[in-house]
């Protein structure tokens, strides 16, 4: 079925798929009345993508019925990312088993890329029992990532009351990113009960990739568990991550 | 004249030494060597370069074969280049009779800096060619590289006994990644005749820790 979308700001766009695409290989968007979505999981499990953006946020929005595009998601973000900042991105798909993408600035770019079979990741995402809620900003996540990176390839978040730490120990060197709600990173803090949880590093920073500075990201977790991490597209869109914890040994 | 060739095998693999040798031969021999079939120890078959082996030893006036096990390669001191430079020194140092035109397989991308940095840490002063491909350009240089590779095909065949299969010892080697990878699982450590300070073994040490320690969403979806 036909369908052409428009979004304003090709970059931001292309960040996003960029995001994606370090976790994942190929991904079906569903692109429905009230809008574009997409599910799927990375190829060891460890984390679940989940892509929700209204129909609200493109300045077009007409489609011809429901649909489901499976595209590589490689040759997708390599094409967003010739987008410049201010260019306009056009989606468009005709009768034809093809995904044209359009960049309006100086001049229309137009690729055609082909549409591929991808196996739509039929799952509910799960209710967990998280104990902590904690909004910070994308900049304080994207540093405690790096920061954490020159130690250990995992990081502890441990939530007490008032305090939010992230931890990495490696054998040798320790960093400790600290934040409370007098922090400007700490945007607001609701904790149930002390709560430890650890995650890879690497993960964390293919997740954190595409966030903005500025962008408030809600991150919840319990102990032992999954992190779910969810940041705003655009007020009314949302990207949220699932990421499995390590273990202890 | 005396002639001189240096070479050496298994600088790349992950597994197993690297070997250097060199040979001293009189110019005047230099037709037999040829006549015997020696050439670049690349293009004949392991039968062949093991034949050759025992007939080149005779042939030459002086050679010296110096074997380098992955514990001396991961205690170097400065780039590989630096420790083969080094090497390569030691083992031209080590020959009884020493050649007056010395031809080198240049392992740096700069093969006169090659040449004269080994030329300046030699006890003795010949005329230095160096060059890269120079096993298939002089005769000296195939002969070392029969040497050195024989020597270090048949250290692998002795890992093969204790190990079994171990593929080629090179880093893109399937198979010789998943024996690392299997021995690593099973002993929770990388076999002594590895080299630790290559990139691989600490990606494939990477991979398994993640995998040890990373739990798997698929834990947390099944609960209702």
């Amino acid at each position: 079925m036909p369908f052409e979308i428009v979004f304003d700001g090709a970059k931001e766009f292309a960040d996003l798929i960029d995001t994606a695409s370090n976790l994942i290989d190929e991904a079906a968007f569903k692109i429905a009345e009230e809008g574009i979505s997409m599910r799927a999981m990375d190829p060891s499990r460890v984390v679940l993508l989940d892509l929700n953006l209204p129909a609200s946020i493109f300045s077009k929005y007409d489609l011809d019925g429901e649909e489901t595009v499976g595209v590589n998601m490689d040759h997708f973000k390599k094409v967003l990312k010739r987008g410049k900042g201010k260019d306009i991105l056009v989606l468009r798909k005709g009768e034809e088993n093809f995904l044209e993408i359009t960049l309006e600035g100086t001049a229309k770019r137009t690729f055609r890329l082909p549409l591929i079979e991808v196996e739509e990741l039929e799952l509910d995402l799960p209710e967990l029992p998280f104990t902590v809620k904690a909004v910070i900003l994308g900049e304080v996540l994207k540093e405690a990532v790096k920061d954490a990176s020159l130690v250990s390839d995992s990081i502890k978040f441990i939530a007490k009351e008032n305090e939010f730490v992230m931890r990495a120990e490696g054998e040798t060197q320790e960093v400790e990113i600290k934040l409370t709600l007098e922090d400007e990173g700490l945007l607001d803090l609701n904790v149930e009960e002390e709560t430890r949880s650890a995650y890879g590093v690497s993960y964390l920073a293919d997740m954190a990739k595409g966030i903005g500075k500025a962008d408030e990201v809600v991150l919840r977790f319990g102990n032992e568990m999954p992190l779910q991490m969810d940041y705003p597209i655009r007020d009314e869109g949302r990207l949220t991550f699932l990421l499995a914890p390590r273990v202890e040994e | 004249m005396k002639l001189g060739g240096i070479d050496e095998a298994g600088r790349g693999p992950v597994v197993g030494p690297l070997v250097i040798a060199a040979v001293v031969i009189d110019e005047l021999k230099i037709g037999e060597l040829e006549a015997l079939g020696v050439k670049d120890s690349k293009k004949l078959s392991p039968k062949r370069r093991e034949e050759l082996f025992g007939k080149i030893i005779e042939l030459v006036d002086d050679y010296f074969i110096l074997e380098l096990s992955p514990e001396d390669i991961d205690k170097r001191e400065g780039t590989m280049n630096d420790f083969e430079v080094e090497n390569f020194a030691k083992v031209l140092n080590s020959l009884k009779i020493k050649p007056d035109l010395l031809y080198i397989d240049a392992a740096d991308v700069k093969e006169e800096r090659f040449g004269s940095v080994v030329g300046g840490k030699l006890s003795f002063y010949p005329e230095i060619v160096a060059e890269h491909k120079a096993d298939s350009k002089y005769i000296p240089v195939a002969a070392a590289s029969i040497l050195a590779k024989v020597t270090r095909d048949r250290a692998i065949e002795r890992l093969k006994e204790i190990y079994g299969n171990i593929g080629s010892g090179y880093p893109s080697d399937p198979i010789t990644r998943k024996f690392l990878e299997e021995y690593y699982k099973e002993h929770g450590s990388f076999p002594p005749v590895v080299r630790r300070s290559w990139k691989t073994l600490k990606k494939i040490e990477e991979k398994l820790q993640k995998g040890k320690n990373q739990s798997n969403l698929l834990n947390f979806l099944k609960k209702p």
